[in-house]
């Protein structure tokens, strides 16, 4: 899965990683490792985020062509 | 990384008692000790934690859990080798390991999210395990015996499918008197309260509970 998380958090204001997940209630190692690709967040934190960053879900987080 | 909030200072506070409690040499500085270390992560499985829950670390808790359980369920094995090997009597280890797995059965089919079916399946599995233990010891008439209870519970659960509330009420009161027939009631007999009495009891809860999207039972 191919994630926009960085890009968006810049779009936003260049928020850090911390600032965003402050923003998500989440700690900043969960938005770290959304980042890096090594953990897939829930439905409820991607929509979360989503809201937050004032993106959506779909622009948030890509499946790639090893995905499907 | 350590996460410094409530739940850290909290822990933090008591593995404090437990050092203090430790250097006075009580016994129970251990518990503060071990209950410091599980604090977050027993909050977390208890849905206790609020906001301070992170949904990756509940995932790396259950997860390193799990190889937790794993390898404590292989110490206690190995362990039960080497004192019948030794000629030494493993009996409390048993308990620990039929405790232990006994709870990851219980929890696990709670968490399904079917109370009537679990219910069910916990009764006829009670029974069954009581069965299997009596019938190890031999076949005797004071074995025949003392298998009523595990052939009343087996026929209890098969029953609840069909009347489960009306079981749930007998199981309840089967409970009772075991409880006190058994002297459940006394610390020696922790093992068998933890391992009949509370998932009887749990059966019966289980039974009880009548959920809109339930079937209702036909007939």
């Amino acid at each position: 899965m191919k994630t926009n998380l960085r890009k968006q958090r810049f779009l936003n204001g260049e928020l850090t990683q911390q600032q965003t997940a402050d923003l998500a209630g989440v700690s900043r190692q969960t938005i770290a490792a959304i980042e890096r690709g090594d953990y897939s967040p829930s439905v409820k934190l991607a929509l979360i985020l989503a809201k937050k960053l004032g993106s959506t879900v779909d622009g948030l987080f890509e499946l790639e062509e090893s995905d499907l | 990384m350590i996460k410094r909030d409530p739940i850290f200072y909290s822990a933090l506070g008591i593995f404090a008692l437990g050092l203090i409690a430790a250097a006075f040499q009580q016994n129970w500085a251990i518990v503060l000790l071990v209950g410091a270390y599980l604090l977050r992560p027993a909050l977390n499985v208890l849905n206790l934690a609020g906001k301070y829950e992170d949904e990756r670390q509940n995932q790396i808790h259950s997860r390193s859990g799990n190889i937790g359980f794993l390898v404590l369920i292989i110490g206690i094995v190995a362990l039960i080798v080497v004192r019948t090997s030794r000629g030494e009597p493993g009996d409390e280890l048993y308990g620990l390991l039929f405790v232990g797995l006994a709870a990851r059965a219980l929890s696990g089919l709670l968490m399904v999210g079917e109370p009537r079916t679990a219910g069910t399946v916990i009764l006829i599995s009670i029974g069954l395990l009581y069965l299997l233990f009596n019938a190890a010891e031999g076949l005797t008439l004071e074995s025949l015996m003392n298998s009523t209870p595990g052939w009343a519970i087996l026929i209890l659960g098969l029953l609840s499918r069909k009347f489960p509330r009306p079981i749930a009420l007998i199981v309840i009161a089967l409970s009772l008197f075991l409880f006190y027939f058994f002297g459940l009631y006394k610390s020696e007999q922790i093992v068998v309260t933890l391992l009949l009495f509370v998932p009887l009891v749990v059966s019966a809860g289980c039974l009880w509970y009548r959920r809109r999207l339930d079937p209702e039972p036909a007939g």
